[in-house]
């Protein structure tokens, strides 16, 4: 199987991935940012999550 | 004689949660704050469908969570992945800290032991999920089965198959005995026996999909509340 990413990069995308997800439901909540600028740090978490799976 | 220095020191608190280990904090980290947003963004009931993360079933779900953190399944990924330790089957020994064994459910971790008493808790709350179903479908009135009533379904089997391939439901029905192949034993209890332990042998994929399922369909409610996803009717018909 195609190693895109050694596990010890893989981790910590994980963990970055979920945390740029959560701090954008704690920037909705406390900071006036625009949607727009919520969704965009929630996609990006998203992808780096996503990536941080696929990427094996 | 064992020499003194390989007897490893035993803690109240095990070296697992005393030690600086990034991965296990960030979980931590991630997992309160992750509890704090879920308890901020409410979902209400939308179209008869009842988010799983509130259900009058989250009173319970302490106890879900101590049966999930206990299961077998999960044991291994968190032992593996988050305390690092042991990196796999054969090898007790960490890479980056040599000197440190794995003593396995020993000391502290034998509150995994306790998974079989979780199991009876796992299944009182699976009546609710079928609930869920059935209030998705006469919520209106009338006979309605729509795409969240589908996804719904397919959450609550998948709950039902977890629970049900658990290991401990498996010695409960059979293997607490000597010998499975006796002829004394060949019967519709080992049959029984024979299906669930087919479906034991898939239990870590069936536990990940599960807890997938829930964060799918808890996304699927929210999408639908603000207005992302259509609720496509399949069949409507009055009584």
């Amino acid at each position: 199987m195609l190693k895109i990413l050694p596990s010890r990069y893989r981790y910590p995308l994980f963990f970055v991935g979920i945390l740029l997800m959560e701090i954008a439901g704690v920037l909705f909540k406390l900071v006036s940012l625009s949607e727009e600028g919520i969704e965009a740090i929630v996609i990006i978490g998203f992808l780096v999550f996503a990536f941080s799976i696929i990427a094996t | 004689m064992r020499e003194t220095q390989d007897v490893p020191i035993r803690h109240l608190i095990p070296v697992e949660f005393l030690e600086p280990n990034w991965r296990f904090w960030s979980f931590v980290f991630i997992s309160i704050l992750g509890s704090i947003l879920i308890a901020e963004y409410r979902v209400p009931v939308y179209d008869g469908l009842t988010d799983p993360f509130y259900t009058p079933t989250v009173l319970i779900l302490p106890l879900v969570v101590l049966f999930r953190l206990t299961c077998y399944a999960y044991r291994k990924d968190y032992h593996r992945h988050l305390f690092y330790h042991p990196n796999s089957c054969p090898s007790d020994k960490r890479i980056d800290n040599a000197g440190r064994i794995y003593t396995g459910e020993t000391g502290f971790f034998r509150i995994e032991n306790i998974h079989r008493y979780f199991m009876y808790t796992a299944w009182a709350i699976l009546p609710f999920f079928y609930y869920d179903i059935y209030y998705s479908t006469v919520y209106s009135g009338s006979l309605t089965v729509t795409l969240g009533t589908i996804i719904l379904t397919i959450n609550a089997v998948a709950v039902t198959f977890y629970t049900f391939s658990c290991h401990s439901v498996r010695h409960l029905i059979g293997g607490y005995r000597d010998c499975t192949n006796c002829p004394v034993n060949k019967n519709s209890k080992n049959l029984i026996y024979r299906f669930q332990s087919k479906l034991n042998s898939h239990h870590e994929a069936i536990a990940w999909t599960s807890l997938i399922m829930f964060v799918f369909v808890d996304l699927f409610i929210r999408g639908m509340v603000a207005g992302i996803v259509p609720n496509i009717i399949l069949i409507h018909r009055g009584f």
